[in-house]
């Protein structure tokens, strides 16, 4: 029994490290895929602020990712750093006095609208890093170029049947080209910039059935040892040596 | 220091502990009736102890099932009026090295950028990819292991690509005069510095120009190049690329670049020491106050379970052996 406890605390260990930055370990994730075309406008803005801020203080035992994309996309941060590094790009998108800061992507990664790329590089970061599942959060006017149309449906189908993502979209004030797009990745995956479900999921702590199941099987197997495993005792009567002869 | 449990509920499982008590107590039972029949008498209350042990475990076991962890919080201390941006050249000439196998110039330089920041303490350090455009990555942090994983995991040759792939050299050094105007610093950093990682093989471009730009803006430049001139790029077969050839043109306009900016010189990445001392040169010193604060956690649950063993050895000593 000692044996099989030592074996099922070592079971554990995954579960009980899994993540933390001591050990190292994938913890789940937030992926955010953020558009930085040109068609996504200042309307837009408190939106993107929104999700982003969301998702930063969720809290719990995650991690956050993002990709940027235009017409081509690049990992800005993997899925791997604390949601807190999330908050800096907030600011971008929050007015400063009268105006909004200068955007850096605006004036040298801004372009056409390609969602297919960063949806691809996002659930490509999430295997690479070997994530035990994220969510990844599209957050776009969904003005995809129709150029895109087949690439944007293989990666939809991709994620409806890859168990380790879950797809969310977080549509910002839309183009007159994102229904389309919209139809073709589908309600379902549609959240609003402040809701919970942006994080859903990558959010959860280690559930600790693991622990529970060592609990219960320990308690059972000590029961059976009391009820099987017990020998009889009794009380020895003292003989005291003198008292014998004496007798 | 602080005790929390993650899973506070599950130590109800605690209940659990009853199961082992009923069993001793139905066993005891059936003992006395033997004791009884057979006319021995009632062993001494020390008896009891493998009960207790038994208990013991199962609640172990449940402050296990409640994952409880330590947390401990310490101030992080920084600059806040002095920044700094990593910058690595992600062209596809960054794939050259010195023999096939060795560590191309991209891999070095991930490698000095880290050593690099980790001489500057308490200056929040960004990344950002650079080809013919600035891209930032990572916005500047404190933490250190970020940076490193951002440097290590997220950045990768031509991602993002140059805005003109077509062109024949994808580096252009000329667009490091877009940075002081790209949004990268917050405008109430005063001290704020670029630090280049790159061969320096670039389209032509104008040196005076760019360091012009870079000085009336306030932007400091420091060059760390990663350049020899018999690098190869080395297919996976060891094969040369035939389409590499080192750009030896390629040294002046680098040269006088890094002369009129804050480094001074160009650094190879031997010479990380001296181009960080170069950087510190240019922060000067400045206010550090707490810019945030670094959790440190630690998980008990293993220990506990390990800690419950001991009293289950005993338990199973003295009731089996």
């Amino acid at each position: 029994m000692i044996i099989g406890l030592a074996a099922a605390a070592m079971a554990t260990l995954p579960h009980a490290r899994s993540g933390r930055e001591a050990s190292g370990g994938p913890l789940p994730a937030t992926v955010v895929v953020l558009d930085m075309s040109t068609s996504i406008g200042s309307l837009a803005y408190p939106q993107v602020a929104r999700t982003l801020e969301t998702i930063a203080r969720a809290g719990g035992e995650r991690r956050v990712g993002l990709i940027a994309f235009s017409d081509s996309a690049y990992v800005a941060l993997p899925p791997t750093v604390p949601p807190r590094e999330l908050e800096p790009y907030a600011r971008y998108y929050q007015r400063a006095g009268r105006h909004y800061p200068v955007n850096p992507w605006s004036q040298n990664f801004s372009g056409g609208t390609v969602i297919s790329s960063g949806l691809a590089l996002a659930r490509g970061a999430v295997h690479q890093a070997r994530i035990p599942h994220a969510v990844v959060v599209l957050i776009s006017d969904l003005a995809d170029v129709p150029d895109d149309f087949d690439a944007l449906q293989a990666q939809v189908a991709a994620y409806a049947r890859d168990p380790t993502v879950t797809l969310r979209v977080v549509p910002l004030p839309p183009s007159v080209r994102s229904d389309w797009a919209r139809g073709l990745i589908g309600q379902a995956h549609v959240v609003s910039a402040d809701s919970p479900a942006v994080v859903t999921g990558p959010a959860r702590r280690a559930s600790g059935w693991d622990y529970l199941v060592v609990v219960l099987a320990t308690g059972l197997a000590l029961a059976a040892n009391e009820l099987i495993c017990a020998k009889l005792r009794w009380r020895v009567p003292v003989v005291v040596a003198g008292a014998a002869e004496a007798a | 220091v602080n005790l929390v449990f993650l899973t506070p509920l599950h130590a109800v499982v605690a209940i659990v502990a009853s199961v082992p008590v009923v069993a001793a107590v139905v066993r005891e039972r059936r003992a006395r009736r033997t004791r009884s029949a057979v006319g021995l008498a009632t062993p001494r209350f020390r008896s009891n102890l493998p009960t207790a042990l038994a208990v013991l475990v199962v609640c172990l076991l449940a402050v296990a099932a409640a994952q409880p962890e330590t947390r401990a919080a310490a101030a992080v201390t920084g600059r806040i009026d002095a920044e700094a941006y990593v910058v690595l050249d992600v062209s596809r000439s960054m794939l050259a090295s010195s023999v096939h196998g060795a560590p191309t110039r991209f891999a070095r330089a991930i490698t000095a950028a880290e050593r690099l920041s980790g001489n500057l303490p308490g200056v929040p350090v960004g990344v950002a990819s650079f080809t013919d455009r600035v891209v930032a990555s990572l916005l500047p942090t404190q933490d250190r292991a970020v940076e490193n994983d951002v440097l290590e995991r997220a950045l990768t040759i031509l991602q993002p690509p140059p805005s003109r792939p077509e062109a024949a050299i994808s580096t252009d050094l000329g667009s490091l005069g877009d940075v002081p105007t790209l949004g990268l610093f917050p405008p109430g950093v005063a001290r704020r510095l670029v630090i280049l990682f790159s061969d320096g093989e670039s389209q032509t471009f104008d040196p005076r120009l760019t360091a012009l730009i870079l000085n009336h803006y306030g932007v400091g430049l420091v060059v760390v190049r990663l350049w020899s001139r018999s690098d190869r790029i080395y297919a996976a077969n060891g094969r040369v690329d035939p389409g590499y050839a080192p750009d030896p043109t390629s040294t002046a306009p680098l040269l006088e670049l890094a002369r009129l900016t804050a480094g001074g010189r160009v650094y190879t990445d031997r010479e990380v020491p001296q181009a960080a001392a170069a950087a510190r040169r240019f922060f000067g010193s400045g206010p550090r106050v707490v810019v945030g604060r670094r959790t440190t956690t630690r998980p008990l649950g293993r220990l506990v379970i390990l800690a419950a063993a001991i009293p289950l050895g005993l338990l199973i000593a003295w009731r089996n052996l």
